[in-house]
């Protein structure tokens, strides 16, 4: 079930209706209850993985505090499933895609393909949930959870389940065992929050999917054209992601439940580490908790240093797809972090205004996002191959004008960081009394509305993070 | 007393907020439009002996007066408008031809791909406002036929676009939205045109990736599976009501991408079937994708006959349906 469809629209009302007039025991029940039929709504074999998951973490946690001495062995168990998941669904084809590439060089014959199985969504966000649960238990941050439903709900809480943020255990099991009470000004942001999530999602990138997508289905497109389809997807992404993100973090509030900030304007970054301080905070920081720190982090030699941030960020890459151009992606953005890092003495753009620093970041995620959009190896050094001394006038004509175009269904956003950005400095929701704020609230919620209504793209398009 | 009190804030800010956007989106929605009434005295006055049916296909293509020239005093009329389709075919035949009292020698029909058969193509936003234009009130099988999306059959999709019913207009203000981007970098209207065409031609076809889904993909019906629930039946069945039969004609498109669909062999099965379905019923189909005749430097774009070349095209044409005009 996806959320921008009439089915998650009863669904949840469904839900909600039903879920506030039970007991706290019985309202974690209902959740997963209600998780499993949202997950399987489609592909009720989806919920194979998701139930193994679960029985196998939830299993080797208790099992690491029963068995003290034994706890390596079941830290290893429990991840080698999930690894075994995320092998068997995603990284099988693309595996056997390379083995067979390389065979085929020594003229041996191709290993046969053994099974081709779609990948259940959300995969890599609830077993990197999961192992971020197991390791947790191992290095005693938090205990293992002795209620089953509980931890079911951690693994498949619905509005987070398939595109995160990528929970934490000590964040979640403790509001999962609380009692939550109904709070109609928490219900008033939600809504909001939620169609600004919509909005984001169905107004601003499906409209500039329509450009990104015109723009990566050419050929040979000009340079100026080939950026104006980078810019228009380095709009749709953020408006995609950030969008379920705000619907799952509202959907998760009206349950009486709060989920982690996952961006924070990150086009505002000044800097490579500042845009992955902002962009998906869930998985950055996962990734350093789980990945980075554990390899050694900054605490060795400069040498080891790099190698564990590209390490870090290649895997990065690659979670997010098993495809060359992901690992591609996640190597650029080890390589920019180390170049800050390791030039740091240069005081590379130090000295130059907050506004070209990050300008200049801007431009070098949009080089990341072509890495990440572009699939074909070949077509992305087609791309590169683009001069912007050859391309006639009249190409960059139409490149201005698509962008243009992206900047005008991009606007709100860039609205919202300019008030965001004043309120940290300056809460002026905070100033505001009780019926100003009820009166900002309801007119902000209702040009939203009728912005979706009449802004909606006709093109719908799916959320970009499902597919990972 | 207090949680009451925020219980009720609550529900006055959704009501508020629905009713507040529906009043604001109300400005925006698709006008209802009326039965063209013109037209429809126009072709009842004027009795044509043959009535052809299309689409942009048949109407760029096809030069009235040279039509009825080679015709020798024999009147024809064209009933088409961009982007209609089959619903809007067969509006036009029952409500234009025998709602009309019109007994034509033989109406010619011009389709393309599976479209015949795709009851529900072209049929929202700006096109449902013209099939409004073609229909006589309700209109129970366009609605049937058309309305067979999932989302619109439930009450609540039903509900919400009765609340907002600018969503049936979005295509026609993005429409819009991209054309005051187009004028304010391209500064004045003449300009703004020609960079309208010159995106189109960034985008047109030959420069599209051969993997695209656009080039290589078939999801389509077979004509047996399609033909069931579409508007063909009922074509035929006005034309034989009325005594006439129908000759479907095929168009060629400009060598290329487009036209290399209509070699594919799906579209070969298809228009197979189609042949042998309306011969069975005392039809025919007049296919003219493999006439050398016409030639790429007849086409002003990938589908359609430049201005220059109409009147060539449509003596061509009078020359391939033969008997059919006499």
């Amino acid at each position: 079930m996806i959320f921008h469809s009439i089915e998650y629209i009863a669904f949840f009302a469904l839900v909600l209706a039903v879920y506030w007039q039970l007991p706290r025991a019985a309202q974690n029940l209902f959740i997963v209850a209600a998780s499993y039929v949202f997950y399987g709504w489609e592909h009720p074999w989806f919920l194979i993985p998701l139930a193994v998951s679960t029985v196998v973490d939830f299993s080797c946690g208790l099992a690491m505090e029963r068995f003290p001495t034994r706890r390596r062995l079941f830290l290893i168990v429990s991840i080698a499933v999930s690894v075994a998941l995320l092998g068997t669904f995603k990284y099988y084809a693309f595996a056997l895609e390379n083995v067979n590439a390389l065979l085929s060089v020594g003229h041996i014959p191709p290993l046969r393909d053994m099974w081709r199985l779609a990948l259940p969504v959300g995969l890599s966000f609830y077993t990197f949930q999961s192992i971020g649960y197991i390791v947790d238990v191992y290095r005693g941050k938090v205990r293992a959870e002795r209620d089953f439903i509980e931890y079911a709900l951690y693994v498949s809480f619905f509005p987070q389940l398939v595109a995160g943020p990528i929970e934490r255990a000590g964040h979640m099991l403790p509001q999962y065992r609380t009692p939550r009470t109904f709070d109609p000004g928490a219900w008033r942001d939600a809504l909001t929050l939620m169609l600004w999530g919509f909005f984001k999602k169905l107004v601003i990138a499906d409209q500039t999917a329509i450009v990104a997508n015109k723009v990566f289905s050419l050929s040979e497109p000009s340079f100026p054209v080939l950026w104006a389809g980078v810019f228009a997807f380095a709009i749709q992404i953020y408006a995609d992601f950030s969008g379920y993100t705000d619907i799952a973090r509202a959907s998760a509030r009206l349950l009486g439940i709060e989920l982690m900030e996952n961006f924070r304007q990150p086009y505002l970054a000044s800097s490579p580490s500042d845009f992955w301080r902002r962009w998906h905070i869930s998985l950055s920081t996962w990734l350093r908790d789980f990945i980075y720190i554990p390899l050694g982090g900054s605490r060795c030699g400069t040498v080891r240093n790099s190698f564990n941030l590209l390490a870090t960020f290649t895997l990065s890459g690659l979670w997010h797809g098993a495809s060359w151009n992901y690992v591609l992606w996640g190597i650029y953005w080890g390589l920019l972090i180390l170049a800050e890092r390791f030039f740091s003495w240069l005081r590379f753009g130090k000295g130059l205004p907050l506004a070209v620093r990050i300008g200049f970041t801007f431009l070098l995620t949009c080089a990341g996002w072509l890495l990440f959009r572009e699939r074909s190896l070949p077509q992305l050094i087609r791309d590169l191959n683009q001069s912007p001394f050859t391309a006639p006038g009249t190409q960059w004509q139409v490149g201005i004008y698509l962008s243009v175009l992206c900047l005008f269904y991009a606007a709100p956003i860039v609205v919202q960081m300019v008030i965001d950005g004043r309120e940290r400095s300056w809460p002026a929701a905070a100033k505001l009394n009780r019926t100003r704020l009820f009166v900002a609230q309801t007119a902000l919620a209702s040009l939203l509305l009728a912005g979706i209504v009449i802004g909606r793209s006709v093109v719908a398009s799916d959320f970009i993070y499902f597919q990972f | 007393m207090r949680p009451r009190r925020e219980t009720l804030r609550l529900l006055l800010f959704c009501a508020i907020v629905i009713a507040a956007a529906a009043v604001v989106v109300r400005p925006f929605a698709a006008k209802n439009e009326s039965f063209d009434v013109a037209r429809f005295a126009r072709i009842q006055q004027r009795q044509p002996d043959f009535v052809f049916v299309g689409d942009s296909l048949l109407g760029y293509s096809v030069d009235q007066p040279t039509l009825e020239s080679e015709l020798h005093g024999r009147k024809a009329e064209l009933l088409w408008h961009g982007g209609a389709a089959s619903a809007a075919w067969y509006l036009y035949l029952k409500n234009f031809v025998a709602g009309a009292g019109v007994h034509p020698r033989r109406v010619f029909m011009f389709i393309h791909d599976d479209v015949l058969t795709d009851p529900q193509f072209r049929t929202t936003g700006k096109y449902a406002q013209s099939l409004q234009r073609l229909a006589r009130g309700d209109e129970p099988l366009v609605r049937q036929l058309t309305e067979e999306n999932r989302e619109r059959r439930w009450w609540l999709a039903r509900l919400i676009f009765a609340l907002f019913p600018a969503d049936k207009n979005r295509a026609h203000y993005q429409q819009k939205i991209d054309g005051w981007v187009r004028r304010a970098v391209a500064i004045h209207r003449r300009a703004a045109r020609q960079l309208e065409r010159e995106a189109n031609d960034v985008f047109d076809l030959p420069n599209v990736r051969p993997d695209q889904p656009i080039v290589t993909t078939e999801e389509r019906k077979p004509f047996d599976v399609a033909v069931e629930r579409s508007f063909l039946p009922h074509i035929l069945e006005i034309a034989h009501a009325g005594g006439y039969p129908i000759s479907f004609v095929r168009p060629k498109k400009r060598p290329g991408p487009y036209a290399n669909f209509d070699d594919t062999a799906a579209m070969q099965a298809y228009y197979g079937a189609l042949r042998k379905y309306v011969e069975a019923r005392g039809c025919d189909l007049v296919d003219l994708t493999h006439d050398p005749a016409i030639t790429a430097d007849m086409f002003s774009d990938a589908v359609h006959i430049g201005p220059w070349a109409t009147r060539a095209f449509t003596k061509h044409l009078v020359e391939q349906l033969g008997e059919r005009l006499r």
